[in-house]
């Protein structure tokens, strides 16, 4: 039996499904959702009272104490920034700050004076993992956060969508133990800043799907090989073993 | 057994074995065969 659930969150729609006859199955499905919101809660910048709020609110202050939940979220933000080589930069906001000035201590982050936070595109990443992981403690497992994708436990077939008509499928793909994100030049009307300029994106190309082992891989190799361009942005991807398509 | 009752007994079987295979709330019945949803720029 297949369970889903679908709500909005993180500025964006989420969806989950999980096939189990396990009668815990749709409080499980409710379980995520309340994680999910949790995070959403504490992560969105569009709430001045969230925690990432007060964080950015307090940059050039030193170290601010945060949850546990912030700073991982924060840690694997800066994990995949350094992986990227800063092609992939949580700071990038209108102003350039650089995540290697942004410093972890023991529960706490110091943002330099002038830095914002936008954990945005991650933190769909992590969550889709997290939750993921957690359904499929149930049964087979599929997370849509925003675009973000991670199946677990069968094969789940997912589409692409078009970036030129976005009312048809590219491609479907099938994904098992598995996670797919897309990126864009553009995104509702603004233009991706590339964080090696601080300007908008001049690359050749459009859109990037990839497919990784976890969403956050994803999400950040994506962004990384659209940044890049078609030849650099190709070899990105085949450098790190990863699937992917630049449109 | 009356025939009546005999009537309303398996109606009532019949509703219960229907409800049972019915999806309950946030169930779909089916193993997706077809995308369920798209990966799109987040």
């Amino acid at each position: 039996m297949m369970h889903q659930l679908r709500f909005g969150s993180m500025d964006t729609e989420v969806g989950l499904w999980l096939v189990s006859r396990a009668p815990g199955a749709s409080a499980a499905l409710t379980a995520a959702r309340h994680v999910i919101e949790e995070y959403a809660r504490a992560l969105s910048r569009f709430r001045p009272d969230s925690e990432l709020s007060r964080l950015n609110a307090a940059a050039g202050r030193g170290p601010q104490a945060v949850s546990p939940m912030l700073y991982e979220v924060v840690r694997v933000a800066l994990e995949q920034a350094r992986g990227s080589r800063g092609l992939f930069d949580p700071t990038v906001r209108g102003r350039v700050v650089g995540f290697r000035r942004v410093t972890l201590g023991d529960g706490t982050v110091a943002l330099p004076s002038g830095a914002e936070l936008d954990l945005g595109g991650i933190a769909k990443g992590y969550l889709a993992d997290r939750v993921a992981e957690q359904l499929a403690r149930v049964g087979p497992a599929l997370v849509d956060a925003g675009g973000d994708m991670r199946a677990l436990g069968q094969d789940w077939p997912v589409g692409v969508r078009n970036p030129l008509s976005p009312e048809r499928q590219l491609a479907v793909l099938r994904l098992r133990d598995q996670a797919a994100a897309t990126s864009s030049v553009t995104k509702r009307g603004r233009h991706l800043i590339d964080p090696r300029t601080g300007q908008p994106s001049e690359s050749d190309v459009h859109t990037a799907v990839v497919v990784a082992p976890t969403a956050v891989e994803a999400e950040t190799a994506a962004k990384a090989a659209l940044l890049l361009g078609r030849r650099e942005g190709g070899r990105y991807l085949a450098e790190r073993g990863l699937e992917g398509w630049l449109l | 057994m009356e025939r009546w009752k005999a009537l309303i007994l398996s109606v009532a079987v019949g509703a219960i074995l229907l409800g049972a295979a019915q999806p309950g709330p946030n169930e779909t019945g089916a193993l997706p065969d077809s995308p369920v949803t798209e990966t799109r720029p987040s």
